[in-house]
């Protein structure tokens, strides 16, 4: 993303520019006016793929009975349903986002499937959040970080309570690898993507605003080297389908 | 698109609803709360890693390129065997025999196979019930009726089908002709057409004869 010319105290949002000290609860509005249509919009967006993605990162996540997660901008608690069968009665498992939202359509879909037992919901910024140090086996943030106003600030911050030998996996839009595939996909999210925001949630405009905040979030690379300047160690990343989605994954040692 | 998280997804989604359908499912998984199993079959590309709570989740091993020991997802008891060896796992009293006959390896707690084939092999699932359920209890009657009377027919057509096939095997060698045979075979149109040439003169003449006659 260019930098130039941008002056200090605003961020981006979607493609506009803001005050940082406002995007936080432009974000909010989003995922509040989104939330309870949440989970339809992201099967029919796409077409079902994500939960392919979250399986991928459920697969790397070598998470075990008895460990530790943090589900990060958790939502509505779509990895944190498998994390707390993985990580049994023992185990933890907690979802925190800041959005208060978004954490009531997740609890009430958990109970509804009867996962009460181990999981905990916490309303949290990812900047700051409020946990002891070296406290978690597994941090996972899936589709949240481009979410984020400051996060480099958020990566230190998930570091930080990380356990030594835990890993962090961050599963995010990201770069198409190919040409002629990243311009069927932009007209797909610029043109298809708001009018089917439009029709099944009724919010174009939040719609469009994803589009445009997976535009503007870091590519493959410079993810990588965000998660390197944070601290995390052996970080690497794996494309799913041609680069749409990246997994990045780091530890801490 | 992820091809084994589809696979693992499919298969895990099979076969929890299928374990749903038995009213105890959940206290028949119970010996094997926070176990996982892994199952290599040699016949496919990659194990699958079998984790119970009070339902399973399949969980799959990330491409070899990039896994280290780290990503492969834990488990206490690994398994490998091909495919055809499966379907001798339901008895768990033949797990042992079938070790001790090399056709199963395994590392780790053998209890979690055994439960896992005990749970295979228990489950106990009114397939008739279920289904009266979507169609309604008279269709459902109707519907294995027909179906016992189509395993019925299916293992007729089965053992028909193989005993042509055995008899076809016998037979099989007269489907390449000997030496003689062709010779016989040869000999046999030559002297065909040898009849066919005379019919043909044959025809002439009479055909000559007709026209004088007229
Ligand atoms: C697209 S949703 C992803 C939900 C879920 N992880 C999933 O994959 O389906 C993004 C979430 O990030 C949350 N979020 C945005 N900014 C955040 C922040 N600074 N700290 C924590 N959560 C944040 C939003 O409230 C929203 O629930």
């Amino acid at each position: 993303m260019n930098n130039e010319n941008i002056p200090e105290n605003t961020t981006h949002f979607g493609f506009k520019q803001v005050e940082k000290t406002d995007k936080a609860s432009m974000v909010a509005e989003v995922f509040h006016s989104v939330a309870d249509k949440y989970d339809v919009m992201n099967d029919v967006m796409s077409l079902g793929i994500h939960r392919l993605w979250k399986r991928y990162a459920i697969d790397c996540s070598g998470i075990r009975p008895g460990q530790k997660v943090l589900d990060l901008a958790g939502g509505t608690g779509d990895l944190a349903a498998k994390f707390s069968r993985l990580t049994g009665p023992k185990g933890q498992v907690i979802v925190a986002d800041i959005n208060a939202s978004m954490l009531q359509v997740g609890r009430d879909r958990l109970r509804d499937k009867g996962i009460v037992g181990n999981v905990e919901w916490v309303q949290a910024d990812a900047e700051h959040l409020p946990f002891p140090e070296n406290h978690f086996d597994l941090v996972t943030i899936a589709f949240g970080l481009r979410n984020v106003t400051d996060k480099d600030q958020a990566l230190r911050s998930m570091y930080r309570v990380l356990k030594p030998g835990g890993r962090l996996l961050v599963l995010e839009f990201s770069k198409p690898e190919s040409e002629t595939f990243s311009k069927i996909y932009d007209w797909y999210s610029f043109n298809l993507l708001p009018n089917m925001g439009k029709v099944i949630a009724n919010d174009a405009e939040s719609y469009q605003y994803l589009a445009e905040s997976i535009r503007m979030h870091p590519d493959q690379e410079t993810l990588k080297s965000m998660m390197d300047s944070a601290g995390f160690e052996q970080t690497s990343y794996h494309n799913l389908t041609g680069g749409i989605v990246a997994l990045h994954r780091g530890f801490k040692f | 698109m992820p091809a084994k998280q589809l696979a693992g997804g499919a298969i895990e989604a099979l076969l929890n609803t299928i374990i749903k359908l038995d009213p105890i499912s959940a206290k028949r998984l119970q010996p094997l709360q926070d176990k996982r199993l892994k199952v290599s079959i040699k016949e496919l590309p990659w194990p699958l890693t079998f984790a119970f709570s009070d339902r399973v989740d399949v969980l799959t091993q990330v491409d070899a390129a990039q896994s280290t020991n780290k990503l492969e997802p834990s488990a206490d008891c690994h398994i490998s065997l091909q495919m055809g060896t499966l379907s001798e796992l339901k008895d768990s009293s033949q797990i042992t025999r079938l070790i001790q006959e090399k056709r199963l390896d395994l590392e780790g707690d053998i209890h979690v196979a055994q439960h896992f084939s005990t749970l295979v092999k228990d489950l106990n699932i009114d397939w008739e019930e279920h289904l009266s359920r979507y169609v309604g209890d008279v269709a459902a009657h109707q519907f294995f009726l027909m179906a016992e009377k189509a395993k019925v027919r299916l293992s007729h057509g089965l053992q028909h089908i193989s005993t042509m096939l055995k008899e076809g095997a016998i037979e099989e060698k007269k489907l390449i002709p000997h030496a003689v045979e062709i010779e016989q075979f040869v000999s046999d149109i030559s002297s065909l057409r040898g009849q066919v040439g005379r019919l043909e003169a044959r025809i002439e003449h009479l055909v000559n004869q007709a026209k004088t006659q007229n």
